[in-house]
């Protein structure tokens, strides 16, 4: 009887994905003490989200995806400190640099494929680090900008937590919009088969284009809401391992699923943050959990979860 | 000062040519790898560093250098054969990205595992007494290690070249990264093949690591830092071409010695730069061949 | 593993994330300290010895009936050597541990991004590490104490010395980032204030022990010494490198900082006759009693002598407890004006104080030359304590150049 109960839950769980992570995570804050952490948990997993809009959706492998990260958290902390910007403005404003980023990158980038484009998305994410961690009177140099605070109405962990929700839902809201739409069908026949979707009449370059730019966007928002939950950022906010993060979340959680990301990267998070407090050497059962996925579990969590349920 | 001018610029270029030579080592197993089997292999600089760690504890044991660079990476190689076998071949037929992430995860393993069996702080590797010190080349001291470094790196290149040139395990391996599936038509066994090569692209990973030792230190972020390097070095002279992978390393080595000489600022991202131009001018590298990494 | 337990396990998860919560309320009032320093990374030997001499402060205080009778906690945390792990660790020991106060953070970068969490937290803050802006404004704040020296000091001390005994025309071979730009640049300006010249200055990037491109261009120089800011693990590369490329012969190297664990690794017959500046070393035992002291104390505990930093954590601990002692109370601000009132204070080494305007600590520091292999003492004495700078303002900025009235 629990397991038909479990089974109808998990049912209408997979069926109304937004919805139940909305209601886990409105309740998240009060189950556990660790605000600060579930915050974090849907930061990345925003990011990870525009990860996979252009991994899984697009099917354009990036190393340098922290780069729009990075110019989103950046641009906020610029817009606040040095243009006194009032912090929601500046909120509102600050995944533009990373939408302009990721359109002057990803016009060159999707003139490549496979390796080589991963490659030149590891150059200009470089290119941008060095830059932010060279360039002392604009970013501060290698010691970052300091000072970002949210404004005093969302200065308490619990609001600034609700506000994070509230993005991170509407984003997920905007991106299941885009997948089953048509552009996002496009986008898919493009990754799938560029041949037969040229044939077709689609300019799978412009929806490759498209498709770098929107995922660079909810890159840069999630690094402005990052900014200004940590009150700090500094260059390695857009360095190599954070890309190379957001491939691992998208990873476990699953490639093929919408919200899969995001329980991915509530599974990194936890193991980055808690077990890395207890174990020394955590790094090392990340990537056996990496192995394992690989090898066993090709679906990640998400999918995995899907295709059990669904049975 | 005109004098001294030219000196030390012959003496930046000549440095320039000595520093690619690791990368050289590590660019021809990556391309080796990925010409036959189309494997990224992100695991390639952990090896490396692994093969620095099994030279010091070889080293500690036997006080050989000598038998440190030859059980080194056969160590590491023999390791190699393993990954391959029992980590990639189940892959086969699967989604491109599989061999990529998994090499990752494997990177992260080997890291950890290092600093577990040998300690998280690095450690310190000399290099044997007839080979410290420097020699005087009218321009310049240039250490006589790195030149060792140089010599190995070219008897390996040609070792190579006449293995793939000369013998028919060569001749197979030319021809399965032309055409894996007329090899196979031929009733050529390719999995013995694969297994052979892998193991043959980590060996010399680990062989330069052994090299680099004495140079840099030997520390358990030392393969994070190169393999972006080697990355680079690979996509510039074109994936699954080793001549590309020598000159584009060389290349590579040069640009970045001058640029220190020059604009020390920009030597940390030159590369990039290089890598940009390169790729936006010939998409598939200075040698490599459009199709071949999709 | 099957549906339901996968579930079973994913509630017991939940569970314990919220146990420390219960473990809390349940236990004594002990006075908490975080301790966040990068116990991985390049600094990582660096910060095991701050973390010992941490340890042996608090254990001395414990034993010694505690603080105002209460039990002392150090709770030390890994902050990778990243700003942003460790402004997350320092939010989760204010928030989550409930310390009273922070002592640590080491390099630059990582101090202003725990600083940014303390004064919003209004936490008492002592930084035991170098940084020039830590103790200026706008990031300084009236509880931001800072312990160790920093950049200008170390530098203008160097370029002192280095100019009466070594040379006056210089190179520079510095790490490409805040703590070695700073270096350079302080060194570089004290340098030419005393007549000298600066032949080239060169950055590297921070981590990357690859020399050889740099090397060429100041063998052709020919400088008579050569200041080498390559911090951590990147000193004994840079050492082993330029000898191999015969620059110790024809100029002396000077660092602005020796460390006995980097010395070792080494080995004296890299490091001999390489000068460097420090706030202390075991060899002070010799001549100062509160340093004799200290090193049997830590030799008695950890088996191995003290390096330099070990003192940071030391004294940076004992400190929170005598401004707790003064001021009768854990509330930060009465502690910070407690400490501001006494200003003097001798932990392990000699007589330090805090300057009022930016609650800056003034030491005592020497200057070192490695010994020969021949010279060294037993396994552990590698240092000639060739020259003592007293602490000194005119080695640091005035109060007014970083920003306070």
């Amino acid at each position: 009887m629990m397991r038909a109960a479990l089974g109808t839950l998990a049912v209408w769980v997979a069926a109304h994905p937004v919805t139940s992570l909305v209601v886990l995570f409105a309740v998240f804050p009060f189950l556990v003490p660790h605000t600060s952490l579930a915050t974090q948990v849907l930061t990345y997993g925003l990011f990870a989200l525009g990860f996979n809009l252009l991994y899984g959706y697009t099917g354009l492998l990036s190393f340098g995806h922290a780069a729009y990260f990075g110019l989103g958290a950046y641009a906020a902390a610029l817009l606040l400190l040095r243009y006194g910007l009032p912090m929601e403005l500046a909120l509102a404003a600050a995944p533009l640099a990373a939408l302009a980023g990721a359109a002057l990158f990803g016009w060159f980038c999707v003139r490549l494929s496979g390796i080589y484009l991963a490659m030149l998305t590891l150059a200009f994410a470089q290119i941008v680090w060095s830059v932010a961690f060279q360039w002392d009177e604009l970013t501060g140099g290698s010691n970052g900008l300091v000072g970002i605070w949210p404004a005093p109405w969302l200065a308490s962990r619990t609001a600034y937590y609700l506000l994070t929700l509230a993005l991170c839902a509407s984003c997920i809201l905007l991106l299941w919009k885009i997948v089953v739409s048509p552009f996002g069908y496009a986008l898919r026949a493009s990754r799938d088969s560029p041949l037969r979707a040229e044939a077709v009449g689609i300019d799978v370059r412009a929806q490759q284009w498209a498709g770098f730019i929107l995922a660079g966007t909810f890159a840069g928002l999630s690094g402005a809401l990052f900014a200004f939950s940590k009150g700090s950022i500094s260059p390695e906010t857009l360095s190599v391992p954070r890309s190379v993060d957001a491939l691992v979340m998208v990873l476990l959680g699953g490639v093929q699923t919408l919200t899969g990301p995001v329980w991915g990267a509530a599974l990194f998070i936890w193991l980055e943050d808690t077990i890395s407090r207890e174990i020394a050497y955590w790094r090392a059962a990340l990537g056996a959990v990496i192995l394992l996925l690989v090898l066993v579990f090709p679906q990640g969590i998400g999918g995995t979860l899907k295709k059990w349920f669904s049975q | 000062m005109p004098d001294i001018s030219l000196a030390a610029l012959a003496a930046q270029v000549f440095t320039g040519l000595v520093l690619g030579g690791i990368l050289v080592l590590l660019a021809v197993g990556l391309s080796l790898i990925f010409g036959l089997m189309a494997v990224v292999n992100f695991s390639h600089g952990a090896l490396y560093m692994l093969g620095a760690y099994v030279a010091f504890t070889v080293l500690g044991l036997t006080k050989s250098f000598w038998l440190s660079l030859i059980l080194a990476p056969l160590v590491v190689g023999t390791l190699g054969l393993l990954i391959q076998r029992f980590l990639i071949r189940p892959l086969y037929g699967r989604s491109p990205d599989d061999p990529l992430l998994l090499t990752f995860g494997l990177s992260l393993v080997i890291v950890e595992s290092v600093k577990v069996v040998w300690g998280k702080v690095g450690l310190t590797v000399d290099p044997p007494r007839d080979l410290a010190g420097a020699v005087n080349l009218g321009f310049m001291h240039f250490p006589i290690y790195r030149l060792f470094v140089v010599a190995v790196t070219a008897a390996v290149l040609v070792g190579l070249w006449l293995f793939l040139e000369k013998t028919n395990v060569g001749l197979i391996i030319r021809a399965g990264t032309r055409d894996p599936l007329m090899v196979r038509a031929l009733g050529v066994d390719l999995g013995r093949i694969w297994l052979l090569v892998f193991g043959l692209g980590i060996a010399l990973a680990g062989l330069a690591g052994v090299l680099a030792g004495p140079m840099r230190g030997v520390y358990a972020e030392m393969g994070v830092e190169i393999i972006i390097e080697c990355f680079v070095v690979v996509v510039v002279g074109g994936m699954g071409s080793l001549a590309g992978a020598v000159v584009a390393g060389l290349l590579i080595g040069e640009i970045v010695s001058l640029t220190t000489f020059f604009a020390p600022k920009l030597a940390e991202i030159v590369v990039f730069l290089v890598m940009g131009a390169v790729l936006l001018i010939r998409p598939s590298g200075l040698f490599g061949e459009a199709g071949l990494a999709e | 593993m099957d549906r339901r337990s996968f579930l079973a396990t994913g509630a017991a998860a939940a569970a314990t994330l919220s146990f420390p919560a219960i473990l809390r309320a349940q236990s004594r009032d002990p006075i908490r300290i975080g301790f966040p320093l990068p116990l991985t990374g390049t600094f990582a030997a660096i910060a095991a010895d701050m973390q010992r001499g941490a340890q042996l402060a608090w254990e001395e205080i414990n034993a010694k009936g505690g603080i105002m009778g209460r039990k002392l906690e150090v709770l030390f945390r890994d902050d990778q050597l990243k700003p942003a792990v460790g402004a997350q660790r320092t939010k989760e020991l204010i928030e989550n541990d409930k310390v009273d106060f922070v002592v640590g953070g080491l390099a630059a970068h990582v101090q202003m991004a725990i600083n940014e969490q303390t004064k919003a937290a209004r936490k008492l803050y002592i930084s035991v590490s170098q940084s020039d802006e830590i103790s200026a404004k706008p990031d300084t704040s009236p509880l931001t104490f800072h312990e160790a020296l920093n950049p200008t000091i170390t530098s203008r001390a160097m370029a002192t010395f280095g100019m009466q005994n070594l040379g006056k025309k210089w190179w520079v071979v510095y790490a490409d980032y805040a703590w070695g730009k700073q270096n350079n640049a302080v060194f570089s300006a004290a340098v030419t204030k005393l007549g000298g010249t600066i032949l080239g200055s060169t950055p590297y990037p921070l981590g990357k022990p690859e020399f050889s491109a740099h090397l060429p261009k100041i063998q052709a120089a020919k400088p008579d010494a050569i200041l080498a800011v390559t911090p951590g693990a990147d000193n004994v590369p840079f050492l082993k490198q330029a000898i191999s490329f015969g620059l110790k012969k024809d100029s002396k190297i000077a660092q602005p900082l020796h460390f006995l664990f980097y010395t070792k690794e080494g080995g004296a017959e890299v490091f001999q006759d390489i000068y460097g500046a420090t706030h202390f070393c075991h060899e002070l035992a010799e001549t100062m009693p509160q340093a004799r002291r200290y090193v049997d104390a830590f030799v008695k505990r950890f088996n191995q002598p003290p390096d330099s930093y070990s003192g940071y954590g030391y004294s940076g601990i004992k400190e929170i407890a005598r401004g707790v002692e003064l001021a009768r109370s854990t509330d930060s601000d009465a502690v910070a004006n407690a400490l501001r009132k006494n200003r003097e204070y001798d932990h392990y080494k000699g007589k330090q104080y805090w300057r009022a305007c930016d609650n800056k600590a003034f030491q005592d520091l020497w200057i070192l030359r490695v010994r020969s292999p021949q010279q060294v003492k037993g396994e552990w004495g590698f240092f000639d304590v060739i020259g003592k700078v007293a602490a000194n303002e005119e080695l640091e900025r005035t109060c007014a150049e970083k920003g306070h009235a």
